[in-house]
């Protein structure tokens, strides 16, 4: 039976396989430099192996959005698998113009009526979002009615993350407190919560085990939840392990993914840290 | 010497007082170093006379240009310069014990007997007062003890000469007591040195009375002295100056097998106040003499010379004479008192914290400290220092991190004085000064903060390396002079032949049980390579630990220790 609304996301939604399948969820592969080298970020990428090159490669890898006829050759695949409308929901467009090529794609585009949502989010933030919108969809919800919850719900996804270094984001730019703040002269570990499209650093410790404390804190403070993923980027099995049991003994009755963020977030967060993707009750 | 028939003084004036209060300080600033040697702790800082001399300079610059009969009136604007200068937890009290004395004077014109023993009573009660546990066989004991006699002198005669005789020898039996009170002098074989200090200063108020030099060293040619000689009214003509050796000295000397005993001989032939203290890789001296030049050269013949530092202490002391209208923080002993970090828009929250050593200054500075007052162990900044540092920010809300015991009280008698709101939160170490300030958040409030930096700063262990100043037994160690000591959260726990042996000791004293990471703050005295040697070898002993190595530069502590 073809679908006659499909949802779009880009592959830093970091969507694990199982949801992309099940909910027929259509994803643009973002564009991945490594060695000088491009590829496109389509799952056959192995992130183990890409977080030990972020640790090690002296030319950091740089990620960037697809152009808008890329934009174009998805929106008309999925229009010739029979979509007449596409709702495209994409990571923040303060963090990548993802959302502008799309949008530019769209507006020439005449195969489908293509609505695309600023995500404001990225990773399982954003995740979390095309997730419920898919649902929404399989239930027979109006499109209109499917796009203005997904705006709604915006407010109510935050990622929280403990960032070992926060030289991959001062190098990456596009968060602009970073840049003026004074480099540290300990080892500082901060506490990051993005949300609104925003990255704000909510709290600095000195050990690992303190972070992952803070990081426990700060997201039973958003409590109630719909939604919680734990996010990793090569980070010690023992410190996720602790993630999940502490989560699962909170939210006993939450299925909780525990996601390998792909190149994109990885790539401005660095290697090594740990999060988690929220979405909050009402 | 005692004061002839028929001249008995039965009423002072304010003039009269304020040449009392100028032999106070002279005579304090001659037994200074006796003072700071009576340390509990072996460590190479104790300055309590030091920051008791500050204080009362701060006393003197505020009444130097008064004219003033009136004793109430001066000795008011006396209490405010003692507020202000109070420098360390003894210099606190002082100014408390002056503020109390100002306050039971109020309205008195003269001094008489009678007045000086009310205005005891409410000294007495004043410094009691200003602190949140008052400790028996300090200060306190010694102003309670002189306060409880004037009482009992002050029904038996008018003579304030006798008044103040009696005053001085209960102050002066009272010292003697204070071993038998607390324990800690008793072990370390000291008398309380803030209540010896208050000790001398009555002694100075006395030898003025009696016509007793007092002049030191430093006051021959002060703005102050001629003064003092010119007023005095029994001027005893012929007072002696000890001004062969202007000078203070301090260097480090590093080699290899340096004869410590050898160099300590030569230093002290040299001049007066000799220090002379370390092993045979790193030796720090301390001398006042006539020329610098001899004690570098000596030093030289053993290793290299580093850290030199040339005081001129008459102009030193004549700084601290100057007027008023100078600047409180333009004092010679803090060379960098306040730095503010440009800031493009104010912090809703600014913080003020206390640290010395240009490593541990750009730390704080790179976690966020709006201002760092410049002071520690061995110059504890004045209240006036910190209210400054305050007053400059331009924050209304105001967090300060004294991050040392001896600096909490005067960071507390700031926020009585400033109109912002101000907060101390009270770190009694680096480590722990740096621990609060990771939790700064400045999307809450003030009281918010205060509450999440105090205890972030109970998250971590502070360990300290330094050197023992004297032979001690202390928690059953027995002490040598110029071993390396280690003190685990200010307690002596390690006496070691070298800093690394003090420092690997000291870890196998500590409960590691949970923590990750051990920093070492290298101090003055201490090379990286040598830092990241001992960070190496200590990472093989502890291979659960990271350990990471910073530079301090602090003054006295070759290794600061953080573990977390």
């Amino acid at each position: 039976m073809a679908r006659t609304v499909r949802i779009l996301t880009d592959s830093a939604a970091d969507l694990p396989q199982a949801y992309v399948t099940r909910l027929e969820i259509g994803v643009v592969p973002i564009h991945v430099s490594l060695n000088g080298e491009t590829r496109l970020d389509d799952g056959t990428l192995d992130l183990d192996w890409f977080y030990g090159e972020l640790s090690h490669s002296r030319v950091l890898p740089t990620t960037a959005a697809p152009a808008p006829q890329e934009f174009t050759r998805v929106y008309a695949q999925l229009a010739a698998e029979g979509a007449e409308e596409i709702i495209a929901i994409l990571t923040a467009s303060t963090l990548s113009s993802l959302h502008d090529h799309a949008l530019i794609a769209a507006q020439e585009f005449k195969g489908a009526r293509v609505h695309v949502v600023d995500g404001t989010q990225v990773s399982m933030g954003l995740g979390w979002l095309v997730v419920r919108a898919a649902e929404l969809l399989a239930r027979g919800t109006p499109v209109p009615q499917i796009i203005h919850q997904v705006i709604s719900l915006r407010a109510r996804t935050r990622i929280l993350g403990v960032i070992d270094s926060i030289e991959y984001l001062r190098r990456s730019g596009r968060v602009g407190w970073i840049s003026s703040a004074v480099a540290s002269l300990l080892s500082v570990k901060s506490l990051i919560a993005l949300e609104g499209g925003e990255v704000r650093q909510s709290g600095r410790v000195r050990t690992h085990r303190r972070g992952l404390q803070f990081l426990v804190l700060q997201a039973k403070r958003a409590f109630p939840l719909e939604r919680l993923a734990i996010l990793h980027s090569g980070a010690s099995a023992v410190s996720v392990a602790q993630l999940e049991d502490e989560f699962s003994a909170l939210l006993p009755r939450m299925e909780i993914p525990v996601v390998s963020v792909g190149p994109a977030f990885a790539t401005h967060v660095g290697p090594g840290c740990v999060g988690v993707a929220l979405l909050m009750s009402e | 010497m005692s004061v002839p028939e028929g001249d008995v003084i039965r009423a002072l004036d304010g003039h009269r007082l304020k040449l009392m209060i100028l032999a106070a300080l002279s005579w304090l600033r001659q037994h200074q170093e006796q003072i700071n040697a009576l340390n509990v702790f072996p460590v190479p800082d104790g300055d309590t006379g030091t920051n008791m001399m500050l204080t009362m300079a701060s006393v003197w610059d505020e009444i130097a240009d008064m004219e003033e009969a009136h004793v109430g009136k001066l000795m008011s604007r006396l209490a405010h310069g003692a507020l202000m200068g109070a420098r360390g937890n003894s210099g606190v009290i002082l100014s408390q014990i002056w503020r109390g004395f100002a306050h039971g004077q109020d309205g008195h014109a003269t001094l008489t007997a009678e007045s000086i023993a009310v205005a005891m009573r409410v000294a007495a009660e004043t410094a009691y007062k200003g602190v949140v546990k008052p400790v028996e066989g300090t200060i306190l004991t010694v102003v309670r003890d002189v306060s409880e006699e004037t009482a009992i002198a002050a029904e038996e005669t008018d003579d304030i000469v006798e008044i103040f005789e009696r005053m001085v020898a209960s102050a002066k039996a009272s010292v003697a007591r204070t071993p038998s009170l607390l324990p800690v002098l008793r072990q370390a074989g000291v008398v309380d040195a803030g209540g010896q200090g208050l000790y001398v200063i009555f002694e100075g108020m006395l030898r003025d009375l009696k016509g007793l030099p007092v002049a030191d060293l430093m006051a021959h040619e002060g703005d102050l002295s001629h003064l003092h000689l010119d007023a005095h009214p029994e001027g005893d003509e012929a007072l002696e100056f000890d001004s062969d050796y202007p000078y203070d000295v301090q260097f480090i000397v590093m080699g290899k097998d340096i004869d410590v005993a050898k160099m300590r001989a030569g230093i002290e032939a040299m001049g007066d106040c000799p220090l002379t203290v370390g092993d045979e890789l790193v030796v720090k001296v301390h001398v006042h003499v006539a020329d610098p030049g001899k004690p570098i050269t000596l030093g030289a013949q053993f290793g290299s010379i580093s850290d030199v530092v040339v005081e001129d202490m008459q102009a030193q002391f004549e700084a601290y004479s100057a007027s008023r209208a100078a600047s409180p923080i333009a004092e010679p002993t803090l060379r960098m008192p306040v730095g503010l970090l440009a800031s493009e828009t104010p912090p809703a929250i600014s913080v003020v914290v206390v640290a010395a050593g240009e490593g541990l200054i750009n730390v704080f500075r790179s976690l966020g400290a709006t201002a760092v007052v410049e002071g520690g162990q061995t110059m504890n900044p004045s209240t006036a220092q910190i209210l400054d540092a305050v007053e400059q920010t331009a924050s209304d809300d105001v967090i300060i991190l004294p991050n040392n015991k001896n600096i909490l009280m005067s960071a507390q008698q700031v926020v009585g004085v400033s109109d912002k709101h101000v907060r101390v939160v009270s770190t009694h170490s680096i480590p722990q000064g740096v621990s609060a300030l990771l939790a700064l958040d400045q999307s809450v409030s003030l009281e918010a903060n205060a509450e999440a930096m105090k205890e972030s700063s109970l998250d971590v262990i502070t360990g300290e390396i330094t050197w023992a100043t004297r032979e001690v037994r202390l928690n059953g160690i027995d002490v040598h002079e110029g071993d390396a000591i280690g003190l685990l959260e200010d307690e002596l726990v390690v006496d070691a032949k070298s800093f690394d042996e003090a420092v690997h000791w000291l870890l196998a004293e500590a409960d590691l049980d949970g923590r990750e990471l051990v920093t070492l703050y290298y101090g003055e005295q201490v090379v990286e390579s040598q830092a990241q040697d001992l960070a190496s070898n200590l990472a093989e002993a502890y291979a659960d630990l990271e350990f990471e190595v910073v530079t301090g530069g602090q003054p006295h502590y070759p290794y600061i220790i953080s573990i977390e």
